[in-house]
């Protein structure tokens, strides 16, 4: 995904986020760094994973 | 005793002596009272403190022991806790405008079992801003880290670590969802655990993250640390998810030693190349403080350990901007910059990233089972660096490598046993050549507290590191 100012703006709207204009840069900012380090993810065979809740006493 | 005595004392010793009539519960609360006001007003560890209430409990404590009444493992020790924590009739912040005049009608069942146990709330200690971190405008005050005054405590539980590092209380409680009580506990020298998720009620205390938020007892010493999650754990009706497994006196076997322990080095975490040299060092030197002791030193792997930062980032903020949701949707410009950008960039997650994260936690839990099968506990620092500046770490994000190097990297050592429910502890584990402060820390299985205590304990004892005196607290 191509993250820009712009992308974070629409997709704010879409989520019924107000992003004011002075924190646009910086919302665009931690989005990318944060899909871009989970896109890293793509990497693991995560394919007989299921994503439970994890509680200490599961076997 | 002096107050300049009483002070410096840890909260199992005050008790003691406190039960010995050495002094008085009234005589260790006016003592902890005027440091407080002769010293807070540099450090801001305190929103509110609690002067009235506190003398009022320290006279009924009097009273107690003057009819030989039962006394509680914490019988008069002056404490206090983090702001997250509701307590009856007193302000809890979270550290938020949004809560400036929140006042609960009841207590937390954390802060309602430390009055059981005989503490006296001395106050409501700072925080970042709903538990997160990165504050940059903290209304309360930016607290000030004692061993320099420019370097941040840590987060979120900031003023619980500066509160005990000045000996403005006894002991504290913070809270942990991803590290929030073991870093501060790091930068600022003294104990902190993060215990098995379900071992301590959640009841009354304000959330970041559900499945991982957890209460974390702070201390000045490993066997304060071990009282303070004894008074605390077990059952609570109130929070129907806490265990039901028995509560251990975690203070007893204390001194049963290492010889034997299986140490896992965890061969990811010490080979990052990102980590402080004298971090490294200190990581270095107290894996042969367990070898000189008798532990077993042995390297295991968790290849998802560095993946654990974001993985963590991308649950816990989502989890938390869904849980922020009406604020972030009606009052936006009543949270601190930090905050509100967060929370607005992980609102945007878009379902099958989070998805894929949720399974990763899932792969990161059977990894670090697997380690845990071959060692008895894991060591790492607590943090790959000591205390950052405040001017740096809150500094404005300029690009997405910016948020890379300086929000995910560090999240992966702590991050990683909120991820997977894991126990662990942060303890001192030495010093840069600046004097400041590095935490090393344990992880262990869960509900296997003990055993991290047994550990940190026979540490702590063969190191002098735990009674070093912050430069400012040296007043």
């Amino acid at each position: 995904m191509n993250i820009d100012e712009e992308r974070v703006r629409q997709l704010a709207e879409l989520a019924g986020i107000s992003v004011a204009d002075e924190d646009l840069s910086e919302v665009a900012n931690r989005f990318a760094s944060l899909m871009g380090e989970l896109e890293r993810l793509k990497e693991l065979d995560l394919s007989d994973v299921q994503p439970v809740v994890i509680f200490p006493e599961e076997p | 005793m002096a107050a300049e005595n009483i002070v410096m004392m840890s909260a199992m010793d005050t008790a003691s002596a406190i039960k010995a009539k050495e002094f008085s519960p009234l005589e260790a609360v006016r003592a902890y009272l005027d440091r407080i006001e002769r010293l807070d007003s540099q450090l801001s560890a305190y929103i509110t403190v609690c002067h009235e209430e506190a003398l009022v409990a320290a006279e009924q404590a009097l009273q107690a022991l003057a009819r030989g009444d039962q006394l509680g493992p914490l019988f008069g020790v002056p404490i206090a806790i983090k702001d997250q924590f509701w307590t009856a009739g007193i302000l809890t912040t979270n550290g938020s405008r949004v809560y400036q005049d929140f006042v609960p009608d009841e207590d937390s069942t954390v802060a309602s079992r430390l009055k059981q146990a005989g503490g006296i709330l001395l106050g409501k200690l700072n925080l970042s801003e709903l538990a997160m971190g990165g504050t940059q405008d903290p209304p309360w005050g930016i607290p000030g880290n004692p061993w320099d005054l420019e370097r941040t405590p840590g987060e979120s539980s900031s003023g619980s670590g500066v509160a005990l590092a000045a000996h403005l209380c006894a002991a504290s409680i913070g809270e942990d969802t991803g590290g929030s009580g073991r870093g501060p506990a790091a930068y600022c020298g003294v104990v902190g655990m993060r215990p098995t998720f379900t071992r301590v009620s959640r009841y009354g205390m304000t959330p970041m993250c559900w499945f991982m938020d957890a209460a974390a007892p702070m201390t000045k010493t490993v066997q304060d640390c071990a009282l303070m999650l004894g008074a605390i754990a077990g059952y609570d009706p109130k929070d129907p998810f806490t265990s039901r497994k028995p509560v251990p006196d975690y203070t007893s076997g204390l001194d049963r030693g290492v010889n034997g322990l299986r140490v896992g080095l965890i061969k990811e975490l010490h080979e990052s190349g990102d980590m402080h040299p004298e971090v490294k060092q200190a990581m270095e030197q107290s894996l042969e403080i367990f070898q000189e002791q008798g532990a077993v030193i042995q390297e295991v792997s968790i290849p998802l350990i560095p993946f654990a930062g974001a993985i963590f980032v991308g649950i816990a903020d989502t989890e938390g901007a869904g849980a922020r949701d009406e604020i972030l949707r009606e009052q936006p410009e009543n949270l601190d910059r930090a905050s509100r950008t967060r929370l607005q960039s992980a609102a945007l997650v878009p379902a099958k990233v989070y998805n894929r994260a949720a399974k990763a936690r899932v792969l990161l839990r059977r990894q670090f089972m697997e380690a845990l099968n071959q060692v008895d506990i894991m060591v790492s620092p607590t943090s790959p660096y000591p205390a950052p500046k405040h001017v740096d770490l809150t500094a404005v994000f300029q690009t997405a490598e910016d948020v890379r190097s300086r929000f995910f990297f560090r999240r992966s050592y702590t991050g990683c046993y909120a991820l997977t429910a894991l126990p662990a502890i942060s303890i001192p584990g030495g010093f840069t050549s600046d004097n400041l402060p590095i935490g090393l820390q344990l992880g262990a299985r869960p509900f296997a507290e003990d055993t991290l205590f047994r550990a940190a304990y026979a540490f702590e004892q063969a190191t002098a590191w735990h009674s070093r005196v912050a430069p400012f607290a040296v007043q």
